[in-house]
């Protein structure tokens, strides 16, 4: 499986941008058109294991990204914990927009790499 | 035999289950349904009641939703362990 | 109308995806029943839910099936030879041209990314054929060799072709069988 089917290496090349403007245009209107965190992040992950299966990389960071996921899981426990359950939200109407495109963000790059991470490592694992 | 006992089970099963669910009516109580159409947006902010659910009015379930997932990635690393690059 | 003949194609889809015998068309008709199933959601009027099953269970759940297949594929070969009612490892692997045969045999598999899996046995071909466990059956016959594959597998063309570019001298012919276990002329 060296080799690379150029066809399909190409097209996938063109669509990479289209994926990833598709990917943030639904992770960013979560709030407002169907969509949201999840889909748009599992849109990304597609992505990043399409790139493993047309071009056959190994240059993502395993260990990087499951820290960053892990980051990133503390913001997204602590910003609804104050926002939410801290009833700020009622207090401060004008930010709940805000509040909602942040942790539709949060949800989605989590989403994207935790996806990223179990195919890659189960890809790198059945590589050996 | 033993496929046979087991189509027939199966089949058996499959008729009882359409049996229940054809004269099965569930009337669900949707005061709160009702409530949440109503009053998204003034109280969240959002203009897609899905997402003022799952971000604002069921936080816990999002949250856990999360933790699922990590959980099982925590799983999936080490049992993984051994081969691989990194 | 469209919602019963979605509903129909659903059930059609998994029983195929089901009762299929390659593996790799059961994972695409289970890609298509995703697919049908998530515009089910959508007519239903749950846009959230038909994204995210197009995304994951036809676009990553395919992949992850695909990644897996292409990685884990067992050849199982099988030797036998009647002849020898004690069957020793060691005649057929130490140094003769046939043990370099078998050889041959491992590394093709190996290079089209299978895990070759040879057993030796004395039982007769009647036995095998009937377990359909192998892939291939390699029968020794005092000094006829025999190898015995599917028709339909196409990795059989190819070894084929390559051992009878290198082994001219072994007396080797190539028999397939068809899927109800006949076997098929050689044109």
């Amino acid at each position: 499986m060296k080799q690379k089917a150029s066809i399909v290496s190409s097209i996938t090349g063109l669509l990479y941008p289209f994926i990833i403007v598709f990917g943030i245009y639904v992770i960013l209107n979560g709030h407002d058109t169907p969509g949201g965190g999840f889909q748009g992040g599992a849109i990304l992950a597609v992505l990043f294991i399409g790139r493993y299966i047309v071009a056959h990389t190994d240059d993502f960071n395993i260990g990087r990204a499951h820290n960053t996921e892990k980051a990133l899981l503390v913001v997204l426990i602590l910003v609804p914990v104050v926002f939410v359950f801290g009833s700020l939200s009622r207090r401060f109407p004008q930010y709940n927009q805000v509040y909602l495109v942040f942790m539709n963000l949060l949800i989605g790059f989590k989403v994207a790499l935790g996806l990223t991470v179990v195919v890659f490592r189960y890809a790198f694992y059945e590589d050996r | 035999m033993r496929q046979v006992a087991l189509t027939v089970f199966v089949v058996l099963l499959m008729g009882l289950v359409l049996f229940i669910a054809n004269g099965h009516r569930e009337i669900l109580d949707n005061e709160v349904s009702a409530y949440y159409l109503q009053n998204f947006t003034s109280d969240t902010g959002a203009g897609n009641a899905v997402a003022a659910i799952y971000l604002n009015y069921r936080m816990y379930d999002t949250i856990f939703e999360a933790l699922i997932l990590i959980t099982s990635i925590i799983g999936m690393l080490h049992f993984f362990k051994a081969g691989g690059n990194k | 109308m469209i919602e019963a003949i979605l509903l129909l194609l659903l059930i059609l889809l998994a029983i195929v995806a089901v009762e299929t015998q390659i593996l790799r068309m059961a994972v695409v008709f289970l890609g298509i029943f995703s697919l049908l199933l998530s515009f089910l959601y959508l007519y239903y009027g749950a846009p959230d839910v038909a994204i995210a099953e197009a995304v994951m269970a036809s676009g990553l759940v395919t992949l992850l099936y695909l990644t897996a297949l292409k990685r884990y594929r067992v050849y199982n070969i099988c030797f036998t030879n009647q002849m020898f009612r004690e069957v020793d490892d060691r005649y057929i692997v130490e140094g003769t041209r046939r043990g370099q045969l078998l050889h041959e045999v491992e590394q093709f598999c190996i290079s089209k990314e299978l895990e070759p899996q040879i057993v030796f046995t004395p039982e007769d071909l009647e036995t095998l054929m009937g377990t359909r466990k192998y892939d291939l059956i390699i029968r020794q016959e005092g000094d006829q060799l025999t190898i015995y594959g599917s028709q339909e597998n196409y990795f059989v063309d190819e070894l084929e072709m390559l051992l009878i570019l290198r082994y001219q001298d072994l007396n080797t012919r190539f028999m397939r069988y068809a899927e109800d276990g006949s076997f098929v002329e050689e044109s």
